[in-house]
């Protein structure tokens, strides 16, 4: 049973120079088709113009694709009129890079946690909205009174869990993080990873994780899909990909991420003793 | 708002407080003084100012101050409601303008438009079209300096429209109104209300330069330029009847300029840094 | 392994280019080897004037640099390396103020103290004794300027060269950094680059006067993994043609681990450990270094099982710079904190000759 089906989904971006000349077109996603399982937390891995950000937003039709289309729990996205796709959103939720942008400087966290049961208009009272409210803060490890707070009070990683509590709010099936924890300091990444790690764990949410860090994706998803300009090269089960890669461009991709051990380092520090203590 | 620290520039407090001042006169006078200012008396004309007649009498021997207050008083209401409606009827067509793509064309081809127009012949010409009363005046001016704010407005609004919390806040399924209302209006409240001091300022020129040629509100109602006006043949002998209500426009004008000066610089995030 | 044309597009480096790069020994020819630094930071300590007071963002911070060797300066935002290699240039601007300390360069003509040069003085320096690439080349580089002009430009200031002989030389550095195609390059614009050539560009104008020393912040930072694993090629390249001494300022431990002999962790605006990177990596000694070693994904040759192995992350919030903890600053998010760790300043104390850290347990927590 799939929860999300992508089928040959195509992006072309036009770009019009000048008034006589012709257009510049892109082709950003190139027939990109997968599945997706509930309960699974695919990885979307891919450098800088592989589409992968791109293929983010179609799958919610906040680009609209070119050709191709995403069945979502059976429903086909292009179809879909306006008002429907509105409802839609209330079931896949978005959290995005940067923490700092993404959360409106001029709301309290708590308005802006409540924003999607809102819209949706899901709390019976402002008293069940509350409550709600202070749940969701509390399951991503915030304090409670961060409610009557601002953005800019918090920190970068503070501010990513308000980022993923406003995507829980509605009880959705499918989460899209789309680099969620790239601009974060590295001790702070994992913080927000084990975060989403149990989130899955707990509540049983669909992810569609998109990074360019191999690392991060190998650690958290179960399977991961490898785009290279526009194109799905490679897609399957986590450590086959990493262990066996088929496609050239997994490969270098994979080859090109710095190693930590010690057996891979070259060999170049001289023996202690030429430099003196610092 | 006020207290916050940047706000406390020099010409935000000399701006605020001299506005303080002329609109408690013009508020208060009126209200307070058992002077009427419609009465005349002949026998008191073109009187220079004294103890009893501070600012001096006019042609109909009616009290110049006290009617250079209640013209104060209808020239800032006047003002006033040209700016709300410029403001209002200008966030609008900039908000569409600045979020709907397919809009922005032919909303800034009519603002450019109307902008071509020097103020105060459009304004004349909408007044002579559509009759000179008071609530066409309000309505023509307001037309006029309508493009002014939408252009803000529609600027802002672009601006507002790329940032990440507003795709935000499309992906969670809010429609655009909930955008427009929430997310997008908040952040332009602070470059509209700076306009609007402009705004503010120019439509009282521009009525008074209406009035003083005829072209305004009509002559029964005493605003500032047709009292200039009136004392313009009496310019050897009374000079004080075009001295006062001259200077009563100036002050205020110079009050709503610097104190949007003021705000706007305030507001300026470039220039906040020296804080 | 087949070689491929396709991947990366634009570079020649193939997948297996880049694999046996990785694996490469290479033994520094010891007669190379200088023992007296080039470049000693002592006690650099840089302050900024905030709304909040003045903040400290480099504290007491000592280091060396060697001819052909790289140091890493390793921290995450907040640790000061950044405002430490800026230092260095002297590139701080007006709100950074350097409160103490001394930076001595061992020029040909004699050690220079780079803090109590004249402005003047000091733009001799630059580009040409100590050259600097950043994280952003396009903000780096000149828009409306060819790159070729902006290669030139230190040959020509610092060394007077003639236009000719500048352009032939800008030529010759845009093949040395792995350009193709050099005599049609030379007069291209900066936005007629992918990211990765024009960081070689910067690398280029970098090295153009061959400096004593090169700095490098954060410079594959915005850069795809495959380019990034060719710029650090290039470096270590360069650096074993040049001799000169790198300073690396990174917050991956990844490309620490690729491109440093010596690390240095940065926490606070102090120096934490200092060890060779190959010591860093296998025995951290520091509770920061290890906690954060601890924290990231596993390398990705190493077995991993999702069920059973969980990242640890380091608890509680990076430090406010203008609210420091009286002792050590990262007793609080230590696992190991004692009491004795918030009641005074720690010093940076030997471990083993060649190895120093900022902590009081080291002793008992091996």
């Amino acid at each position: 049973m799939t929860l999300l089906s992508v089928r040959g989904l195509s992006k072309e971006f036009v770009s019009r120079r000048g008034f006589l000349r012709h257009s510049d077109r892109h082709l950003a996603l190139k027939d990109v088709s997968f599945d997706l399982a509930p309960g699974e937390i695919l990885g979307l891995v891919g450098e800088s113009g592989s589409g992968k950000t791109t293929l983010g937003r179609c799958v919610q039709r906040l680009i609209e694709p070119s050709a191709g289309d995403v069945v979502f729990d059976g429903t086909s996205l292009r179809a879909l009129p306006s008002k429907a796709l509105r409802v839609l959103r209330r079931r896949i939720a978005f959290v995005f890079q940067d923490p700092y942008a993404s959360l409106n400087p001029r709301l309290t966290v708590g308005r802006i946690v409540a924003e999607p049961i809102e819209i949706h208009s899901l709390a019976a009272s402002r008293a069940a909205r509350r409550s709600r409210i202070k749940a969701l803060l509390a399951e991503v490890g915030l304090p409670e009174d961060a409610a009557h707070r601002y953005p800019h009070q918090f920190s970068g990683g503070q501010r990513q869990r308000i980022s993923i509590a406003r995507a829980l709010a509605c009880d959705p099936d499918l989460i899209i993080a789309d680099e969620p924890v790239s601009a974060l300091d590295v001790s702070i990444q994992a913080q927000i990873l084990n975060l989403l790690a149990d989130l899955r764990a707990r509540r049983g949410v669909t992810m569609l994780f998109i990074s360019h860090d191999l690392e991060v994706v190998r650690y958290l998803c179960d399977r991961v899909a490898v785009l290279y300009r526009g194109r799905l090269v490679e897609i399957g089960a986590t450590e086959e990909v990493i262990r066996r890669p088929q496609h050239e461009y997994t490969r270098s991709l994979i080859a090109a991420v710095p190693r930590r051990r010690i057996e891979h380092l070259p060999l170049r520090s001289p023996p202690a003793g030429l430099e003196e203590g610092e | 708002m006020i207290l916050f620290r940047r706000f406390r520039r020099g010409e935000v407090i000399f701006g605020l407080a001299l506005l303080g001042v002329l609109v408690i006169c013009f508020v208060c006078w009126p209200a307070l003084s058992s002077v009427n200012p419609y009465q005349s008396q002949v026998s008191n004309r073109l009187k220079p100012p004294s103890f009893i007649h501070p600012f001096g009498t006019d042609d109909f021997g009616r009290d110049v101050l006290v009617r250079v207050m209640y013209a104060g008083r209808l020239s800032l209401a006047l003002g006033f409601m040209v700016a709300a409606f410029a403001c209002l009827a200008g966030t609008a067509l900039g908000l569409v303008a600045g979020f709907l793509r397919r809009l922005d064309g032919p909303i800034s081809r009519l603002l450019d438009a109307l902008m071509a127009f020097p103020d105060i012949l459009l304004a004349i010409a909408l007044l002579a079209a559509f009759g000179p009363n008071l609530v066409n005046a309000v309505i023509a001016l307001g037309l006029v300096y309508m493009p002014r704010i939408a252009r803000v407005v529609r600027a802002a609004t672009l601006v507002q429209r790329e940032l990440p919390f507003v795709e935000a806040a499309l992906s969670m399924g809010a429609s655009t109104g909930r955008i427009l209302w929430v997310h997008i209006l908040p952040n332009l409240l602070a470059p509209l209300f700076v306009q609007g001091t402009f705004v503010l300022a120019y439509a009282m020129l521009t009525e008074a330069a209406l009035s003083f040629l005829g072209a305004g509100v009509p002559p029964e109602l005493p605003t500032l330029g047709n009292m200039i006006a009136a004392g313009q043949p009496y310019f050897g002998r009374a000079e004080w009847m075009m001295i006062f209500p001259g200077l009563a426009i100036a002050l205020t004008v110079l009050a709503l300029q610097t104190l949007g000066d003021g705000l706007r610089d305030a507001l300026d995030p470039l220039m906040a840094r020296g804080r | 392994m087949r070689s491929t044309r396709s991947w990366p597009a634009g570079d020649e480096m193939t997948a297996a280019a880049i694999m046996e790069a990785g694996a490469r020994r290479v033994e520094l020819n010891r007669s190379e080897t200088a023992a007296a630094p080039v470049l000693s930071v002592s006690n650099l300590s840089v302050a900024f004037e905030t709304e909040r007071g003045r903040v400290a963002a480099v504290r007491d911070v000592s280091f060396n640099l060697y001819a052909g060797r790289t140091l890493a300066l390793v921290g995450e935002s907040g640790s000061g390396k950044s405002v430490t290699s800026l230092s260095i240039m002297r590139l701080l601007g007006s709100a950074g103020v350097i409160a103490a300390g001394s930076i001595t360069l061992a020029t040909p003509t004699g050690p220079q103290d780079l803090l109590r040069l004249r402005e003047r003085e000091m733009r001799g320096i630059r580009g040409r004794s100590i050259s600097m690439i950043f994280q952003e080349p396009m903000t780096s580089l000149n828009p409306v300027l060819t790159v070729g002009h902006q290669i030139a430009e230190p040959l020509r200031s610092h060394l007077r060269l003639s236009r000719r002989q500048a352009r032939k030389a800008a030529m010759a550095l845009l093949d040395r950094v792995g350009i193709p195609g050099s005599a049609r390059r030379v007069d291209s614009y900066a936005h007629e680059f992918s990211g990765g050539m024009r960081q070689r560009v910067m690398i280029a104008i970098a090295l153009a006067c061959r400096p004593l020393v090169m700095i490098a912040d954060e410079p594959t930072t915005a850069l795809d993994v495959t380019v990034q694993a060719q710029i650090l090629e290039l470096i270590r390249e360069l650096q074993r043609e040049t001799g000169m001494a790198v300073l690396f300022v990174t917050h991956n431990v990844g490309v620490v681990a690729a491109i440093a002999d010596r690390t240095a962790v940065m926490y606070a605006g102090e120096l934490m450990e200092v060890a060779t990177t190959a010591q860093i990596l296998s025995s951290p000694a520091h509770p920061y270094t290890r906690t954060l070693l601890a924290s990231l994904p596993p390398d990705i040759d190493s077995p991993f099982d999702r069920e059973r192995q969980r990242l640890v992350p380091i608890s509680g919030q990076p430090v406010d710079l203008a609210a420091l903890p009286p002792g050590c600053s990262f007793s609080p998010r230590c696992p190991w904190s004692l009491r004795a760790c918030d009641a005074s300043l720690i010093p940076l104390a030997q471990v083993v000759p060649g190895r120093a850290a900022r902590c009081v347990r080291i002793g008992d927590l091996r």
